[in-house]
């Protein structure tokens, strides 16, 4: 075989792969992510999704510590997140301490920030099969990205992120699906 | 089909020949020994066209979102494929072709390369067969080296559970500033995200600034 020869057969089998992946990726997209930038934002941005991230703080010591801001919450929802977390943190007391209910955009990142310290960042990946929705997350602690993860969230099955010990404690971020 | 090159130039020369970067002089001389092969040009200008199309349809370079949290999932599932039982005493028949042979087959390097990426991004982006919410667990990473981020699914919680083990404590003395908030609207990368207060919708409570791989700034409004 030639030398050029060679190289148009070199060529060849790196088109054998780009092939491949053209054709995992050749999804169809939906028409606005076939756009070079997202729409403007808007007061009705589709999403996928609305969560709910509550920031727990847990420890064995029944006094909550003090809040500028009074939370509240569904207290069916918090008397079953409750024993939910029991089962999986050794801790006897599950203070709530903040909350934010937020919509998971589509196109958008979409943040949940019930606490100034701790947040997370959802990047929506689009509904699960047999419910729910995937989801990319990044836990940040101020300026850190403490986790990042691909996750399913699904109705009536949490994520709980055990964080940073405080207090004796432990701090707790939760996200669901709101009901 | 393929035209045969003539054996007085060299891989580099051809290259540059097909890259338009020959000298005026190697130009004139090339053209001498290209003369009454017009194949050869076609097959020029059929390689400047694909390598017009790559450059058109595919970006110079791809960042991928998350490129540490990309690594290590490619690398967990390399260390999951290497882990895999190997079979033992296995008799191959007389006759079989040795996976050497194999490697000498002149089609085997670019099946080879288009199996390995076929196999890794269907790995990463394909669909998972285990819809059963107690068989998955999230896919994690810690860009800290010094924490140990394990992932699990309670059946008992009926929730997915990421542990964060080693993380620095937070200071006895700092007061968590923790919210109570509702839902925003989106903002453009780099654009101040406003969150308002659950109680008072039209109260602006929070702004949030991020930008892509950046970290979160957020300033509470008085």
């Amino acid at each position: 075989m030639c030398v050029f020869d060679v190289r148009i057969f070199k060529m060849k089998s790196l088109l054998l792969p780009l092939l491949v992946l053209t054709a995992l990726h050749a999804r169809p997209l939906p028409v606005s992510a076939q756009e070079k930038r997202p729409p403007e934002p808007s007061a009705n941005a589709p999403a996928d999704a609305q969560v709910q991230g509550l920031l727990f703080f847990a420890a064995n010591d029944a006094t909550a510590p003090a809040q500028e801001e009074k939370v509240t919450v569904d207290a069916a929802l918090l008397k079953s997140m409750d024993g939910k977390l029991k089962k999986v943190f050794p801790f006897s007391n599950f203070h709530l301490i903040g909350k934010h209910t937020q919509k998971v955009f589509k196109e958008y990142e979409s943040w949940v920030v019930p606490s100034k310290d701790l947040c997370l960042k959802i990047d929506s990946r689009g509904p699960a099969e047999g419910g729910g929705v995937n989801v990319h997350l990044q836990l940040w602690q101020d300026t850190k990205v403490l986790v990042k993860s691909d996750s399913v969230i699904r109705p009536g099955q949490p994520i709980f992120l055990g964080g940073p010990n405080w207090r004796g404690g432990r701090l707790i971020f939760v996200v669901m699906l709101k009901p | 089909m393929n035209a045969n090159f003539p054996h007085d130039m060299n891989e580099e020369l051809m290259t540059r020949w097909i890259d338009g970067q020959l000298s005026p002089e190697e130009q004139v001389s090339v053209n001498r020994l290209l003369a009454g092969q017009p194949l050869l040009g076609r097959e020029k200008q059929a390689a400047l066209h694909l390598g017009g199309l790559l450059r058109t349809h595919l970006p110079s370079t791809l960042e991928p979102p998350s490129p540490d949290f990309f690594t290590s999932r490619i690398m967990d599932e390399i260390r999951a494929s290497s882990s895999m039982p190997v079979a033992k005493n296995v008799k191959v028949p007389a006759g079989t072709p040795s996976f050497w042979s194999w490697l000498k087959k002149p089609w085997f390097a670019p099946l080879a390369s288009a199996a390995a990426v076929a196999v890794v991004f269907a790995a990463l982006n394909g669909p998972h067969s285990n819809p059963s919410p107690s068989m998955e667990t999230a896919r994690i990473y810690a860009p800290d080296p010094n924490v140990v981020a394990k992932a699990f699914y309670s059946d008992s919680a009926e929730a997915t559970v990421i542990d964060l083990q080693g993380l620095q404590p937070v200071p006895n003395d700092r007061e968590i500033r923790a919210f109570d908030l509702a839902s925003s609207e989106p903002a453009e990368p780099g654009q101040p995200q406003v969150f308002y207060a659950a109680s008072a919708p039209d109260r602006a409570a929070v702004v949030l600034t991020s930008g892509t791989g950046q970290a979160p700034r957020l300033r509470e409004l008085p």
